[in-house]
């Protein structure tokens, strides 16, 4: 049955639950039945819309606030001279609390991945969603598209983003489902470079810490330039291309094999990746599906990568081996497990102190 | 983290707390009490309680579950309390209301279609209903609702495909009953 599965995956890729092999299925299926590809962007447009805020909205929230506070600390005696809260005025009500807090103890680790800012000036203000480092998050686009942003980074967009053209912001690292619209390109800015495209599934990765910026295309086709620079022309990347540019050098490279493509500007370098690797085996977009892999870099790297994926410092104290490489995959793995690991292959020890890890020699 | 530093009685993470989900709880107590000031004042006892014991809150594991869930059953006690039962099965049979949403004045729809939309959604059953607005209203995801109604991940996700498909036959509906607005532009 099409139609229940269609409904199955697009009720989960506009709630943000489907995974990047459903979001393909559901392409697949949706090329097959284009009344249901329509019926969706009119859904997604629907779904997307703002709510109307409560007829009596908060007229003074922060006066609110107080109040609550107040009633806090007010309360407080009153129960101090109680030892359980449970007896109080509304004995059931508390005692539900308690157990609720209890029963979701220790279930699952602190899911609050990220704080929109409060919408404010409807004009001007922009929507900003984070990933703390240690958590991911998964965000759906007014316009439909998908994004999945790794530990670590913040992707923000204008509160007007389907007025015009569709433009994001992103720092740090996000793989991209975009929906297609051939009138309105989707623009994703960064630090070193600026990406059109249409419609098309990719991976962004510029760290502020790291000093490139990597752009991987699964999907479809896109534009590359660099960010504040119109005089060049945009390079065009394929499927399973990877860009990487340069801040340091102030250059872009993409890197290629294809001899005649290769210096197609000097300091733009394409990687030609495996065409054969599916996409979930493919070392730039791992992530998404939460593997943590690494493909021969160094130890340095290697560690400002776990940092971001655990939430931990990392300080190697050794030269040496800081400049160990690895080849290893890992799925849903402690960092202390990754760590073992990699102590297979080379030698170094580590210690871990609450958010510290030492590596020495 | 931001739940240790409130733990710790940071003011101003509650604060961030207190601004990013109080108008969600607030929009979430009155669809189950369908009283304003009801609704505000079980989403203000819950924050006062939260603020009030926060030393125990380094036990919550989802802020965001918990905060739910406590409206959700003081929402439900203030109910059983004024009918002097006890609600089991909360919304099996019992309706919800929905956030109006905005004029679709710079969209692609249509206010006729948005309406047929909004209807749609109104007439789903009670359960399947509460179950779409917290997904799509809150945008909390399905293993967050499914904890917050005690139910499991694969009902959140059958009921979903039981509002997108109502959804979808209305919307079809609205295009064969007038053939010469459909797709071409």
């Amino acid at each position: 049955m099409h139609k229940e599965r269609i409904a199955q995956l697009i009720a989960r890729k506009l709630s943000g639950e489907a995974s990047p092999e459903e979001i393909h299925e559901l392409d697949m299926l949706l090329e097959k039945h284009p009344d249901d590809a329509y019926f969706l962007s009119i859904l997604a447009d629907y779904w997307t819309a703002s709510i109307s805020p409560a007829a009596d909205e908060d007229a003074d929230p922060e006066a609110h606030l107080r109040h609550i506070l107040n009633s806090a600390a007010n309360e407080t005696p009153e129960a101090a001279s109680i030892p359980l809260p449970g007896r109080n005025i509304r004995p059931h009500y508390v005692r539900n609390i308690l157990a609720v807090a209890a029963v979701f103890a220790g279930l699952i680790f602190f899911s609050w991945l990220y704080f929109r800012t409060p919408t404010g000036a409807p004009a001007l203000s922009r929507v900003e969603t984070i990933a703390k480092p240690g958590a991911k998050s998964r965000l759906l686009l007014p316009d439909g598209s998908v994004v999945w942003l790794n530990s670590g980074s913040k992707i923000s967009y204008a509160a007007n983003f389907m007025d015009s053209i569709r433009e994001v912001e992103l720092e740090g690292e996000a793989y991209f489902d975009v929906a297609k619209n051939t009138q309105r390109p989707f623009i994703v800015r960064t630090r070193d470079i600026t990406i059109k495209v249409l419609g098309t599934v990719f991976n962004v990765k510029c760290y502020p810490d790291d000093h490139k910026t990597e752009a991987t295309l699964i999907r479809g086709s896109v534009q590359v330039s660099k960010t504040g620079d119109n005089s060049r022309q945009a390079l065009l990347l394929h499927p399973h291309e990877k860009l990487v540019a340069n801040s340091t050098t102030e250059s872009v490279s993409f890197h290629t094999n294809d001899p005649s493509g290769s210096v197609a500007q000097h300091d733009m370098i394409i990687q030609q990746l495996k065409e054969t690797a599916a996409d979930t085996s493919m070392t730039e977009t791992a992530w998404v599906y939460n593997k943590l892999v690494f493909d021969g870099e160094d130890f340095q790297e290697i560690a400002a990568e776990m940092e971001r994926w655990y939430n931990v410092k990392i300080v190697i104290n050794d030269p040496a081996v800081a400049r160990y490489r690895f080849h290893a995959k890992f799925e849903n793995e402690t960092i202390t497990k990754v760590l073992s690991v990699l102590q297979l292959s080379l030698p170094f020890t580590f210690k871990i102190d609450n958010n510290e890890v030492n590596i020495y020699k | 983290m931001e739940l240790q530093q409130i733990v710790d009685g940071d003011e101003q993470a509650f604060r961030r707390l207190f601004h990013y989900f109080s108008p969600r709880l607030n929009q979430f107590a009155y669809s189950i009490v369908k009283i304003r000031e009801a609704a505000s004042e079980i989403v203000d006892d819950v924050f006062i309680k939260l603020w009030k014991q926060r030393e125990k809150a380094a036990s919550i594991s989802n802020i965001r579950v918990y905060l739910y869930v406590a409206v959700k059953n003081s929402a439900l006690n203030y109910l059983s309390s004024k009918a002097h039962r006890q609600i089991t099965e909360p919304f099996n049979h019992f309706d919800i209301a929905l956030s109006p949403d905005q004029a679709p004045d710079q969209r692609m729809i249509s206010a006729e279609l948005q309406e047929k939309i909004t209807a749609a959604i109104e007439y789903l059953p009670p359960r399947c209903k509460m179950i779409f607005k917290l997904v799509r209203e809150d945008g909390l995801r399905y293993k967050d609702v499914a904890e917050i109604l005690n139910l499991t991940v694969n009902t959140v996700d059958a009921q979903m495909v039981i509002a997108v498909k109502r959804i979808s036959e209305k919307v079809q509906a609205h295009f064969t009953a007038f053939p010469k607005r459909t797709v071409k532009k």
